[in-house]
């Protein structure tokens, strides 16, 4: 008896160590760089380190907005998200209704196109998509980047899409329709209210995806002035001069919006991914 | 225009390149073993919503900045990662983690499994809640201990999902490129330069858009063969159901 107590608190022990490592491995990085970054620049890098800052500066934070250009990193990123959340989640929204309501030729090779399409790597679009984005004379500017973040997003978020709007009953918009709603009046008044958190679940995975993106912004962007926020961390990392403090400041504030996400909009954010991916 | 002989050629580099497919088999199977564990104690252990909240961080933050994060750990002198091994007398010398040719490619999975780790986890957690408890139960009172039931109940139920995510991660894996951009650009001397890295580096560094899409092509090739081979397997496993 005592022996498979023995036994069973053991285990419990090596299933709760299991979780603390992961735990460990998931948030070292993120914890040591908010330790860095509120370290003094000499304390960074004398050896050996200090794990708790002996005094705690929070200078990197103002400073960041001084020295480099982070107020435009910041407005471009959030540019860039907002402007890819409204115009991904007003096309996926829908073509997964017509996806999902009404049965066309091609129906299923379409849907099928949308899983494939997102198998490619994102270099495979990235070249042709930067030749017909310098031809039409939209490299550099956001609706150029904005056509391209489009091509990543739409696919995933219309095929989540379809498969939230296939739980939801048609009757509620055919009794609209019958009290004498008309189509597109039954699709946004009546339709999309009752989808609503499916939408948000998807708009936020549009905004973070965009918000991190890089590759894309990386090859569409020359100048510094219409860089988003990772881009431009990225480049203050390859400098020559590498300045840790302002970089790990940076880094922590580019967090808000996971941060947000996490505390307020997670449940929606976890719907919409298990939606279409678990089977019962 | 692409010509034969630049088809030839990125063939060559194509075949060269065995070592990467190697790794991301290896990333592959290391993160969902990984992500399949934590779940699963998780789910047992009345795990708590925010647990559940905090571990989703590295998924939902910018590839660059996990690359930047990770490079500052691995630094030489000062690196996390160096002084805790070196204060623990694993080492004895610090090691160039990004800079040395032996160590830099796993260096640079572990990261790109540190941000990929917690969809997965979600993903299995989801499927977990699917398992009805009584197996479990039933396991427990006929003396199987936990790890038995893992390996014999969640294991074997979970397979579907966790071949489908197997398939997924590797697709994700063949085709990541910004954190080894950050972290190495392909560097040092090409230990790290995957395909989607030389192709970019093709088109926007060495201004050769022609022959990168000509790489392009062959690797696209290659993924489809690839991912038929693996459909076709996973579907004479009764695994995948999509």
């Amino acid at each position: 008896m005592s022996s498979t107590k023995m036994k069973r608190f053991f285990s419990s022990v090596g299933v709760n160590l299991l979780v603390v490592l992961a735990l460990l491995f998931i948030l070292t990085p993120v914890i040591w760089l908010f330790l860095t970054s509120i370290k003094t620049r000499s304390e960074m890098f004398q050896t050996p380190i200090t794990l708790f800052p002996k005094t705690f500066d929070f200078g990197n934070y103002v400073k960041i907005w001084e020295k480099i250009q982070f107020g435009t990193f910041i407005k471009n990123s959030l540019i860039m998200s907002l402007y890819n959340t409204v115009v991904t989640l007003a096309i996926a929204s829908m073509a997964a209704y017509s996806l999902s309501r009404y049965t066309f030729k091609g129906k299923d090779f379409f849907l099928r196109y949308l899983l494939v399409s997102q198998m490619f790597p994102a270099v495979l679009v990235l070249i042709p998509l930067f030749l017909m984005v310098k031809r039409i004379g939209l490299l550099g500017t956001f609706t150029g980047l904005e056509i391209c973040y489009l091509t990543i997003t739409i696919p995933f978020c219309t095929w989540a899409l379809k498969n939230y709007f296939d739980k939801i009953t048609p009757t509620i918009e055919e009794s609209a329709m019958i009290d004498g709603c008309s189509f597109i009046t039954s699709y946004i008044k009546i339709f999309l209210p009752v989808a609503l958190p499916g939408l948000v679940s998807v708009g936020t995975y549009c905004f973070l995806s965009s918000w991190n993106e890089y590759l894309f912004t990386v090859v569409f962007m020359q100048t510094q002035d219409t860089w988003t926020l990772p881009v431009g961390l990225a480049a203050l990392s390859g400098q020559f001069a590498l300045d840790m403090g302002l970089l790990t400041a940076g880094g922590i504030i580019s967090l808000v919006p996971a941060v947000i996400i996490m505390l307020f909009l997670q449940k929606y954010l976890l719907e919409g991914m298990l939606a279409g991916s678990v089977k019962e | 225009m692409p010509t034969l002989p630049s088809f030839l050629s990125a063939g060559e580099r194509l075949y060269r390149n065995d070592y990467e497919w190697q790794t991301q088999l290896l990333r592959n199977e290391l993160q969902a073993l990984f992500a399949a564990y934590s779940s699963d104690n998780a789910d047992k252990h009345s795990y708590s919503d925010r647990q559940h909240r905090t571990l989703l961080v590295p998924w939902m933050l910018p590839g660059a900045l996990a690359a930047i994060m990770w490079k500052w750990l691995y630094h030489g002198s000062v690196g996390l990662i160096n002084q805790m091994l070196l204060r623990m007398h694993i080492i004895s010398a610090p090691i160039p983690w990004l800079a040395s040719t032996q160590f830099v490619l796993i260096s640079v999975v572990l990261v790109n499994v540190w941000r990929g780790a917690p969809f997965f986890m979600v993903m299995l957690f989801g499927g977990l809640q699917t398992i009805p408890n009584e197996l479990y139960e039933a396991a427990m009172i006929d003396g199987a201990g936990s790890f038995t039931s893992f390996r014999n109940i969640t294991i074997p139920l979970l397979k579907p999902l966790i071949l489908t995510l197997s398939l997924y991660g590797f697709i994700g894996a063949f085709n990541f490129i910004d954190i080894i951009l950050v972290l190495t650009k392909g560097g040092p001397a090409h230990h790290t330069l995957t395909l989607p890295l030389y192709v970019w580096q093709l088109a926007f560094v060495d201004m050769k858009i022609s022959y990168a899409t000509a790489v392009c092509v062959l690797m696209c090739l290659f993924l489809v063969v690839l991912l038929g081979i693996m459909m076709l397997f996973l579907k004479k496993r009764g695994g995948a159901d999509e």
